[in-house]
C-alpha cells in the first residue's frame, strides 16, 4: 500500500514551479493535512509504526512475498509447506489490530482524496492521478 | 438538538476549502505551457492520419489475437505496427510532451503529500485494489 509521501519515485527535484501553482499545490495539501479522515489516518499509521510486533510481521511477509516470488520466477514449483506459511503470516498481519485500523482509516480517506482528485481531472478534462503518479 | 441528515451530509468548510483548492490547481495546471503542449500533441496524434491508419491495423491484429487466430503473426505483426507508430515524429513529439507533463504533475503531487503528509495521487485512484507495495 502507498501512504509514504516520500515514496521512492523519480520526481523531478530541479524542476521549478511557477509561484501561483506552487502555492496553490501547498494550499491544497494544507487543507488536505487538516482533514478530519487523513488526521485519523496519520494517527492510526503513527500507532501502527510503533507497534513493533506488527511492523517486524509486515516486513516479514514482505521478505517472504519476494523470496517466494523471486523462487516462482526462477521456475522453482512452490510446496505447500511453503504456501501455508506464506498464508499463515498473512492472516496474522491482516488480524493485528493496529494494522487493520491503519488499514480501516486509509480505506476511508481514498474516498476523499478520490473526489479531489476528481475536481483537478475536471479542469484538466484528464485524469489527473494518471499522470501524476 | 438533533442533527439533520442534510446538516450530516454537508461539506464542512475545511472540505469545501479543500475542493476549492483542487478547482484552482486543476485551472493552474490547466494554464502552463507544458500541460498545453501536451494536450495539443494529443489532438495532433488523434487526428494524423497515418497514425489512424496504423492504429486500424492495430485493431484488426489486436481483434484476431483475441479470437485465438493464427496468433504468432498476429503478434508479431502487431510488434511491427506498434514499432512503426512509436517512430512517427508526431508520436515521438506526444511522448516528449507527455514526459514532460509526467514530470510537472508528480511534483505538484509530491508538494501536494508532503504538505499534507500522505502520498495524494496514489491513494485517489477510483478503481484498482490500491494494493500498490
Amino acid at each position: 500500500m502507498t501512504v509514504d509521501p516520500r515514496e521512492d519515485r523519480h520526481v523531478d527535484t530541479t524542476l521549478q514551479l511557477p509561484a501561483a501553482l506552487h502555492e496553490a499545490a501547498r494550499t491544497l495539501g494544507e487543507a488536505l493535512r487538516t482533514d478530519n479522515y487523513v488526521s485519523a489516518y496519520r494517527e492510526a499509521n503513527a500507532r501502527a509504526e510503533a507497534d513493533a510486533a506488527a511492523t517486524g510481521l509486515e516486513q516479514q511477509l514482505a521478505s517472504l512475498y519476494e523470496d517466494l516470488l523471486a523462487r516462482q520466477q526462477a521456475g522453482e514449483t512452490l510446496s505447500q509447506e511453503q504456501r501455508t506459511a506464506f498464508y499463515s503470516l498473512r492472516r496474522q498481519v491482516q488480524t493485528q489490530p493496529s494494522l487493520v485500523a491503519r488499514d480501516e482509516a486509509l480505506a476511508q480517506l481514498k474516498p476523499v482524496f478520490a473526489d479531489l482528485a476528481g475536481e483537478i481531472s475536471a479542469a484538466l478534462e484528464v485524469d489527473y492521478t494518471a499522470l501524476a503518479r | 438538538m438533533a442533527v439533520s441528515l442534510t446538516q450530516m451530509l454537508a461539506p464542512t468548510a475545511n472540505q469545501e476549502a479543500a475542493r476549492q483548492a483542487a478547482r484552482s490547481l486543476g485551472n493552474l495546471l490547466h494554464q502552463t505551457p507544458t500541460y498545453t503542449a501536451f494536450l495539443g500533441l494529443v489532438e495532433a496524434v488523434n487526428v494524423d492520419p497515418t497514425v489512424q491508419q496504423l492504429a486500424g491495423q492495430m485493431r484488426t491484429h489486436q481483434a484476431a489475437l483475441q479470437m485465438g487466430r493464427e496468433p504468432d503473426q498476429h503478434a508479431a505483426a502487431l510488434a511491427r505496427v506498434e514499432a512503426e507508430v512509436e517512430a512517427l515524429p508526431v508520436v515521438q513529439e506526444y511522448r516528449q510532451a507527455e514526459a514532460a507533463a509526467r514530470r510537472l504533475f508528480q511534483v505538484v503531487d509530491a508538494l501536494i503529500s508532503q504538505e499534507a503528509g500522505v502520498a495524494f495521487a496514489a491513494n485517489a485512484q477510483r478503481s484498482g485494489c490500491g494494493c500498490d507495495g
